[in-house]
């Protein structure tokens, strides 16, 4: 019995003090209390749930970066998703609205021009986008697909308005307001900003002219203008598809004589197509001092010039 | 398996290998705490809270001293801070003792467990310092320079401070009726 050992051992030394003899240890050993069962079970399930913690810690930042990313990815996804049904709608109802024709109070405001259209609303604080739209059986028999609104469709949408395209009943409502012209009739519309014929007799004057190739079967296209993602830019200057690029200027050069002149636009415009270039308003004036000098005209196609300037350039031989 | 090999495995953060390597240690750990705070509760809450300890801090062992020295070590600052917040000394939770129960007479043989218990009790009644010097020397078994290590005293000071620990706790037997021969 150890503990008896002990207390005969402690019983045995008067003073502790002075005592020189040694008391082993442990002695006492049998004083060690049991552990209670549950205690490593209670033990090793802190270190689990410590060690979930630590990997918590660890890879926790890296998982959530890991959503947030792909959350964004499925964001932009839907989003680009929806601005194309947007689209979509937005062409069907033109389409419904082109075939259907133009309400009374959209004919006072229509202007008409060619291949193109441009709608503004000075009452909407939203600038409505450009959009062409055209009616395919309209568009057959008179080549003119374009309107013009001009802030007056108080409580309009602006959808609609825009989407108003030309019909053979247009010819009606055009008489109000604005004339609507058909190359059948071969009438010229009246705009408030007034419209300048082509070399087609069409050529509209808006901030966003959509020039119309001599291809009919585009022209019978119901919706030339392609929506950006962003509408806003397709308001601000929407570059048709394919061949049908709106220009501000015309200017008809020789390759041979006008090198200086062609070198420079391919210096300092952007090429957005075949004979497309866009210039920035200080290097389209420097352009226009060289086309002075040496005599080239421009044929103008929409003097409404914001930061840039889109120039098409007819080259001779 | 040597406990060098676990103490290495539990490094690279083997939960196997610690569960190996607390499991002979939570005795001692659980000992040295219950008679610390004199309280099973608490003694159990503090051995788990050590067990993490010993979890978070294995790689910072340098082995420099026995890997036991360092568990108790870190098991005594548990319960000293344990003691600090408590600040009011600990009530002895009596479910060893009942001293209502004892009526020693010492020309008898007491029995083992009646013994056991007077000193578990009478321990029970030392200072927290004296207490912790009974625990490692005549409970635990440990040596001199070992309790040292623990305490961070030196060893001359761990004798000093083991024999006023005994001469405490024989009065304290005195007063519970034990003597000599029994």
């Amino acid at each position: 019995m150890g503990e008896k050992e002990y207390i005969d051992k402690m019983f045995s030394v008067d003073d502790f003090e002075k005592n020189e003899e040694e008391i082993e240890g442990g002695l006492l050993d049998n004083l060690i209390e049991e552990v209670p069962e549950s205690l490593h079970e209670s033990i090793m399930k802190k270190i689990d749930k410590h060690k979930n913690r630590l990997n918590f810690k660890i890879y926790g930042p890296i998982a959530a970066a890991a959503c947030i990313i792909i959350a964004i990815s499925f964001q932009n996804k839907v989003f680009v998703k929806s601005t194309k049904i947007e689209s979509k709608d937005e062409a069907k109802s033109e389409r419904k609205l082109a075939s259907s024709g133009s309400t009374p109070e959209e004919k006072n405001t229509a202007k008409v021009y060619d291949n193109g259209m441009k709608t503004e609303d000075t009452n909407a604080k939203e600038a409505p986008s450009t959009e062409l739209a055209k009616n395919m059986s309209n568009v057959e028999k008179s080549k003119l697909s374009g309107f013009e609104f001009n802030g007056s469709n108080e409580g309009k949408n602006p959808v609609e308005t825009r989407g108003v395209t030309k019909s053979n009943e247009d010819k009606d409502q055009a008489e109000a307001q604005s004339l609507a012209k058909s190359n059948e009739d071969k009438s010229q519309a009246e705009t408030r900003d007034s419209t300048k014929s082509n070399e087609d007799k069409s050529q509209a004057e808006t901030q966003d002219i959509a020039k119309s190739n001599e291809d009919k079967s585009q022209a019978k296209t119901q919706s030339i203008a392609k929506s950006n993602d962003d509408v806003n830019q397709v308001k601000a200057r929407s570059l048709t598809k394919s061949n049908s690029i709106a220009y501000n200027f015309e200017i008809k050069l020789s390759n041979e004589k006008n090198k200086d002149i062609i070198e420079f636009i391919e210096k300092n415009g952007e090429k957005l197509d075949e004979n497309f270039y866009k210039l920035s308003v200080n290097n389209f004036n420097v352009l226009d001092e060289m086309l002075k000098k040496q005599g080239i005209e421009k044929i103008t196609s929409c003097e409404n010039i914001e930061k840039e300037v889109i120039i098409k350039i007819n080259l001779k031989e | 398996m040597e406990e060098r090999k676990l103490i290495e495995r539990c490094r690279k953060n083997d939960r196997d290998a610690f569960e190996t390597l607390i499991l002979s240690y939570e005795k001692k750990i659980y000992n040295l705490c219950f008679y610390m705070v004199k309280n099973k509760e608490d003694a159990f809450d503090l051995t788990q809270e050590t067990a993490i300890k010993i979890y978070k801090s294995i790689s910072k062992f340098k082995g420099d001293s026995k890997f036991s020295t360092w568990v108790y070590r870190i098991a005594y600052n548990t319960c000293l801070d344990f003691i600090k917040r408590k600040k009011d000394e600990l009530p002895y939770d009596d479910m060893i003792v009942n001293e209502n129960n004892i009526n020693y007479r010492m020309d008898n043989v007491i029995e083992s467990k009646e013994t056991k218990a007077i000193i578990k009790k009478c321990i029970m009644q030392l200072n927290s310092d004296y207490r912790t010097v009974i625990i490692l020397r005549d409970i635990s078994g440990l040596s001199y320079k070992e309790i040292s290590d623990i305490l961070q005293i030196e060893i001359g000071t761990v004798k000093s401070r083991i024999n006023r620990a005994r001469q405490a706790l024989k009065n304290e037997l005195i007063k519970n009726g034990i003597a000599r021969g029994c």
